[in-house]
């Protein structure tokens, strides 16, 4: 667990790098402000051993469906995405079937660092927060068939990007990444799927099932999270966007869980 | 680094991301002794009993860790794990392989079973003109006393189904005889268990104002003695309130009747004009959870206690009011000694 003491530094640690980034950015006074809406749907893949669980390895495809918005600023970048994946996960050794639902949602803000608007890489630097929720349910338990983890992550994060054309089409190829530096993590009781607020609690709050969780960071968390996407943009300011996301997850702590997470994802993009 | 070099980036990234299962991987071929070792390790950190029952479960890692590391076979680590959770006394625990299912079965098999279905079908159900099978509970009216018969709470149960039993046995237009049930038995002998959401659906369906039955304590740590605070469990009248049933109700009770079964009788006791019939309830008043082994078996067992409003641990059984065996002379004549000493109750 994290003392008091270590979080003020890694605070500090956050704060410096999200600020210590934005006295470099490139100037353009022709820079249009661009505002998109994205909705796209595609298929993931999950790896995950979840010690509460199973000490074996389940993985398994699913399908997924995401929206999001997208602000292209003269001076920086921003994002948002919510997305839900189903995945269906097998495990080879015993042969049982976990279902898996999982809610994300991340807001991501970055401020230019490096680079310039003339066909380059640019490369930004930020902050995004990160939330997961999953449901594993697995079909041949009975009283603790359900488990349920909760996420929320603070991170610095970087993006490159770098708009291009092709046969007269613009394009633009760009990577997130993200590395969280402190993380709430809500998981139920030891050995049950029963979250520790809702002991005793008849009439539950919607909040209950967050509260009572863990604060953690490096050494019992890690996680990185990446993004890559291509985007082809329409004369009339539309586009299509191809997104490969990958994360790995890891927590210590009783009944550790690991996870590896991969979706490609097809969005359109509107202009708003 | 320069700006026109970035575009390493992105293929080191989707590189990186093809390495993850270096870092996510299971025991490809767990040997005997990881597979013992992982059992005795999750059920010395889960269970819940350890204290109740006094069990030296360091003593049975020593007796049995052996057999488990010796074994030639699937078959022979399959008996050793089974020795080891045999040491737990526990029905709710059970190994299950694709080879074999292991369990207690002592909670009943040392005592008489009190229980004959061929008698009670044979001479009490299909002899009545009321006799109806509605949804999983087999019901009646015996000597102007209602019967239910409920096999597993596995099998589920609504309010709706509650009331219209209730009324069948207090409206004399849609049962055989003249007036209203002297009163009602409710026979879960020889029910194993199953949701224990069915088992406070019952219960409320004849329950009166809000009322305590039980405290359960769930694992929160891997020591024999971490758990939670106590969560208060209640039961409280659910049904229509035109048909509150507050005649006598006997529920029959043998030691075959366990788990949600043996809490069901617990709750009952709690109601006033409810008496316990029969023998003691077989027990398992922990709430089992299941896990995997390396191996891919897969391992059930008790992970909350259970104390009733009076103390008492329901692991062991709960003890009828009125103590009762089936005699072999009813038996010869095709009678059901606990049903007939119901009714005199009930009418008495």
């Amino acid at each position: 667990m994290l003392t008091l003491n270590s979080m003020t530094k890694i605070y500090s640690l956050l704060f410096l790098t999200v600020f210590a980034t934005q006295n470099v950015s490139a100037q353009d006074d022709d820079f249009q402000k661009r505002i998109f809406f994205t909705t796209g749907v595609g298929g993931s893949y999950v790896n995950v051993i979840d010690q509460g669980i199973s000490p074996l390895l389940y993985s398994g495809v699913g399908g997924a469906a995401q929206f999001g918005h997208i602000e292209d600023r003269e001076k920086g970048y921003s994002q948002s995405y919510g997305r839900f994946d189903f995945n269906l996960l097998d495990s080879e050794t015993s042969g049982a079937t976990i279902y898996s639902y999982k809610a994300e949602g991340s807001y991501q803000h970055y401020f230019k660092s490096l680079g310039n608007d003339e066909g380059k890489w640019r490369f930004y630097t930020g902050f995004s927060t990160h939330f997961k929720w999953v449901l594993r349910d697995h079909t041949s338990f009975t009283n603790n068939s359900q488990h349920i983890e909760t996420r929320f992550s603070l991170a610095p994060s970087a993006m490159l990007r770098r708009p291009f054309e092709l046969w007269s089409k613009s394009f633009e190829l760009g990577l997130f990444t993200h590395l969280p530096l402190i993380t709430y993590a809500n998981r139920p009781l030891f050995a049950s799927t029963k979250f520790p607020a809702l002991v005793n609690n008849e009439d539950p709050a919607w909040y209950d099932y967050l509260t009572n969780g863990k604060v953690y960071s490096w050494g019992k968390y890690f996680n990185i999270r990446t993004q890559t996407y291509l985007n082809y943009y329409f004369k009339n300011g539309n586009g299509l966007k191809l997104d490969y996301y990958w994360s790995y997850d890891s927590l210590k702590d009783v009944n550790p869980i690991k996870t590896g997470e991969h979706a490609i994802i097809i969005s359109t993009l509107f202009k708003l | 680094m320069k700006c026109n070099k970035f575009y390493i980036i992105p293929f080191l990234v989707i590189l990186l991301s093809a390495c993850e299962r270096a870092f996510i991987k299971e025991n490809p071929e767990p040997n005997n002794a990881e597979v013992f070792d992982h059992l005795w390790e999750t059920v010395d950190q889960k269970y819940s009993f350890f204290d109740d029952k006094d069990i030296d479960w360091d003593r049975a890692k020593s007796l049995y860790r052996g057999d488990a590391v010796r074994a030639r076979n699937s078959i022979e680590l399959f008996n050793a794990l089974a020795d080891l959770l045999f040491v737990l006394e526990d029905g709710h625990v059970n190994l299950s392989a694709g080879i074999d299912l292991s369990r207690n079965w002592e909670w009943y098999l040392d005592y008489p079973p009190n229980f004959n279905w061929d008698i009670i079908e044979r001479n009490y159900l299909l002899p009545s003109e009321d006799y109806q099978i509605s949804g999983p509970l087999h019901n009646t009216i015996i000597d102007s006393v209602g019967y239910i018969y409920y096999e597993s709470f596995g099998n589920s149960v609504s309010t709706s189904l509650l009331d219209y039993i209730i009324l069948k046995f207090e409206e004399e237009q849609i049962n055989s005889l003249e007036g209203p049930v002297a009163g009602l038995i409710i026979d879960i002998r020889n029910n194993g268990g199953g949701s224990i959401s069915n088992a406070f659906t019952i219960a409320n369906r004849f329950a009166g104002d809000k009322t305590k039955v039980a405290d359960w304590f769930y694992k929160n740590g891997p020591a024999h003695d971490d758990f939670t605070k106590a969560e208060e469990k209640f039961i409280e009248f659910d049904g229509d309130e035109e048909y509150k049933f507050n005649k006598p109700i006997v529920v029959l009770t043998n030691r075959s009747s366990y788990s949600s079964a043996n809490f069901f009788a617990s709750m009952m006791s709690f109601i006033p004009n409810v008496t316990l019939m029969g023998d003691q309830t077989g027990g398992g008043g922990g709430l089992p959870i299941n896990n995997e082994l390396p191996n891919g078996w897969r391992v059930r067992f008790s992970s909350t206690r259970t104390i009733d409003a009076r103390g008492n641990n329901i692991e062991f059984g709960v003890a009828p009011d009125v103590k009762l065996d089936l005699d072999s002379a009813d038996l010869q004549n095709g009678r059901d000694t606990m049903i007939e000493a119901a009714i005199d109750l009930i009418k008495n």
